[in-house]
């Protein structure tokens, strides 16, 4: 019968140490061994143990890592030469038949986008090269406006750009005889009209030009880059 | 935070496993690359416990490392690509330590050379574990653990110092999940046995 006990006891022991234990069985067996100090004795040791090997886990240093990594690689170079070499073409994997990391990369990444999606991709890329990278939105864009009215006494610009103030943007004459004025602003697509002598009117050379809501037609600047 | 992280990139590295494999068995340099650091130095820290000599371990785990990639097709997926990898690496270290023993065994009978220092206790007295410092607890350890028959002391670093459960250790090595616990139960008996035969208080 004792001998029964002691296997009963030793299995208690084993499901404690692997944690196989409820609660309520954890919490009376914790009791029980509190009056067996031989029992708790035994336990201490192997937790003891058992936390050593965990602590003392060995590490793999960076230097041997790279070693291992260098080995690897010649080894499987060898290998895909001698598949190579042997012109056995029956299959078996081929090492390294992606021999640059980034081709390797690429093919990680092409059937989760799927390079169907490549144009959009080109064309996001090649919009933000317009558009400049979003950081830049705080920047401002330069664009020189030009009039031929010649015998005006005052020109002006104005626009969503100056909210329609008739005259906060005075142009001057050139020496060419033209109306002249740089515009500097943040990128966007603006609408704008010339206003000579208390008259306003569009631009007769902008490329677009769009009805105001008022029976008039207001001129369009796409001011993206500086074109100044 | 830390604990969610851990989780994260753990689930993450479940999910793109697969596909790594996939591409490694068509000769990715890059995918290879990322198992490669992902699992060596789980298998290396397993290794160098069972073999002891850190050259050797390095050795070892890089030969477990060329044996999985090469037999990459025969790879499944029915137990996770850790599991596997540690497969190898407990018969490739197994097949090592047998022809270390024999290589062992080769020189000392043509050398006639001793069998190697054990622990000894310090007094005749039993030491109450408190007394025994860290460094001497440890190379008390270290015995301990070198004691253990092999197919024990597996088991035993696999659950203690791998922290594996009990499903995948009877992966590992091939057995039933109670066969694993017996192996792991019958480590901690020995180990307790070896204590007290070498002075430790009991």
């Amino acid at each position: 019968m004792g001998n029964d006990k002691e296997v009963h006891l030793e299995k208690s022991v084993q499901a404690y140490l692997d944690g196989e234990m409820d609660p309520g069985e954890v919490k009376a067996f914790e009791q029980f061994v509190r009056e067996r100090p031989e029992v708790a004795r035994r336990l201490r040791a192997l937790r003891r143990m058992e936390d050593w090997l965990g602590a003392t886990r060995p590490k793999l240093s960076e230097a041997s890592a790279e070693r291992i990594g260098a080995a690897l690689d010649h080894d499987l170079a060898l290998d895909a030469d001698r598949t190579e070499g042997s012109g056995n073409s029956q299959g078996g994997p081929r090492f390294l038949a992606n021999r640059s990391a980034l081709g390797g990369f690429l093919e990680w990444l092409r059937p989760r986008w799927g390079w169907a999606t490549a144009p959009i991709l080109v064309l996001g890329v090649l919009l933000l090269v317009y558009l400049g990278p979003p950081t830049q939105a705080e920047t401002k864009v330069l664009r020189d406006f030009y009039l031929d009215a010649p015998g005006a006494k005052e020109v002006c610009l104005v626009g969503e750009f100056n909210d329609w103030r008739v005259c906060s943007i005075p142009m001057t004459l050139d020496d060419k005889g033209l109306w002249h004025v740089v515009l500097k602003v943040k990128p966007g697509r603006y609408e704008y009209q010339f206003v000579v002598d208390g008259e306003w009117m569009p631009d007769p050379h902008a490329p677009i030009q769009v009805p105001s809501g008022y029976g008039r037609v207001n001129s369009v600047a796409f001011l993206w880059t500086k074109t100044s | 935070v830390e604990q969610a992280t851990a989780a994260l990139k753990h689930a993450r590295s479940e999910v793109d496993e697969p596909r790594l494999i996939l591409l490694a068995r068509k000769g990715n340099q890059w995918a290879i690359a990322r198992l490669v650091a992902r699992h060596q130095s789980a298998i290396f820290a397993y290794v160098k416990r069972m073999v002891h000599e850190e050259a050797v371990a390095e050795e070892l785990t890089q030969d477990v490392f060329l044996k999985a990639i090469q037999g990459l097709e025969s790879f499944r997926g029915a137990s996770s690509f850790a599991t596997w990898l540690y497969r190898i690496a407990v018969n490739h270290t197994r097949d090592y330590m047998v022809s270390r023993a024999a290589r062992d065994r080769a020189r000392e009978t043509s050398l006639g050379s001793p069998k190697l220092s054990t622990f000894q206790p310090v007094s005749s007295q039993p030491a109450p574990d408190a007394v025994l410092a860290e460094e001497e607890l440890a190379a008390l350890f270290q015995c301990c653990l070198e004691a253990l028959e092999t197919s024990l002391r597996e088991a035993f670093i696999l659950r203690h110092q791998e922290g594996l459960s009990y499903d995948e250790i009877s992966g590992i090595l091939g057995i039933s999940k109670a066969n694993a616990k017996v192996r792991v139960h019958r480590a901690r008996e020995r180990i307790l046995g070896e204590l007290r035969a070498r002075g430790y208080d009991i």
